[in-house]
């Protein structure tokens, strides 16, 4: 699939293990790119066009949602697809992100095939 | 407030290492001397209508075989010891996501905060602690409410 991907994590190894499914998804490894906070992550975006982004909240530097803030900031950047791969429970911060136009979540533990599901669900809306 | 049963706990825990990591684990009985030695730690705090920590600890080979799970890649393997904090932190993490989740519900107002690596704290009297063996290895997760201020019970 010629789509680029964007895993931001402050944990390198789950980084690691959401790049496996993200491959099983059927993304080339060249396409799929990491960043461990937001602040990392938007360096990223000012460089190569992302279609989609698998967005931890609670990282240090630049959470999630400050990275989600200011992503919403940038008229160049409306196109980008956000889905939040977090431990996040709290309904009033899962709202205020779908108010920003999060895509959608999935609250780890995930299952890799809900991963696997989701990521194909929402670049072949994109596309 | 909800409470966590050690039972619960350990679901949750059995849960989460199956999802992450492809490990099976089964509940088995804390032992004092077992959990002594279990010398790798972490905690994570999480508030709201109320706070407590969650707390994970376990030996060095546990974490070989929670990281080559992760990574895919056969246990003693050179890089896995450089991981071994990322992954007994992300666990944490998870597992903190899971007990607020528990806690709160589909109205869930909790907020976690960050996983940290810290020395073993002692356990009080509302202290729930579960034990899993996983391949010979033990895992201790213990999930501690903190006590409501007198203010805020008054």
């Amino acid at each position: 699939m010629s789509c680029n991907v964007l895993i931001v994590d402050d944990s390198p190894i789950l980084r690691k293990a959401i790049k496996k499914v993200v491959r099983l998804a059927g993304i080339e490894d060249d396409r799929i790119h990491e960043a461990g906070n937001g602040r990392d992550a938007l360096a990223i975006l000012e460089t190569v066009w992302i279609d989609l982004v698998l967005l931890d909240l609670n990282m240090p530097v630049m959470d999630g949602e400050q990275f989600a803030q200011e992503l919403r900031k940038r008229p160049e950047l409306q196109g980008v697809a956000v889905v939040i791969v977090s431990t996040e429970a709290n309904k009033d911060r899962l709202q205020r992100l779908r108010d920003l136009g999060i895509v959608d979540s999935l609250r780890k533990p995930f299952e890799p095939e809900d991963l696997c599901k989701m990521i194909s669900r929402v670049l072949r809306v994109k596309q | 407030m909800n409470m966590i049963t050690p039972d619960r706990l350990a679901e949750l825990t059995v849960q989460a290492l199956e999802r992450t990591a492809f490990m099976m684990a089964d509940p088995v009985p804390v032992e004092p001397s077992a959990l002594a030695a279990a010398g790798c730690c972490s905690t994570i705090r999480y508030s709201g209508p109320g706070s407590g920590i969650v707390t994970l600890r376990t030996t060095d080979d546990f974490l070989q075989a929670l990281v080559a799970n992760l990574l895919g890649v056969e246990a003693g393997e050179a890089q896995i010891e450089s991981y071994a904090q990322d992954a007994l932190s992300e666990l944490t993490n998870i597992l903190g996501g899971s007990v607020i989740s528990e806690l709160g519900g589909r109205e869930c107002v909790y907020s976690l905060g960050l996983p940290q690596p810290s020395k073993p704290a002692p356990a009080d009297a509302s202290t729930q602690i579960c034990c899993l063996e996983s391949e010979g290895q033990l895992l201790f997760v213990a999930w501690r409410p903190e006590a409501v201020s007198s203010s805020l019970a008054a």
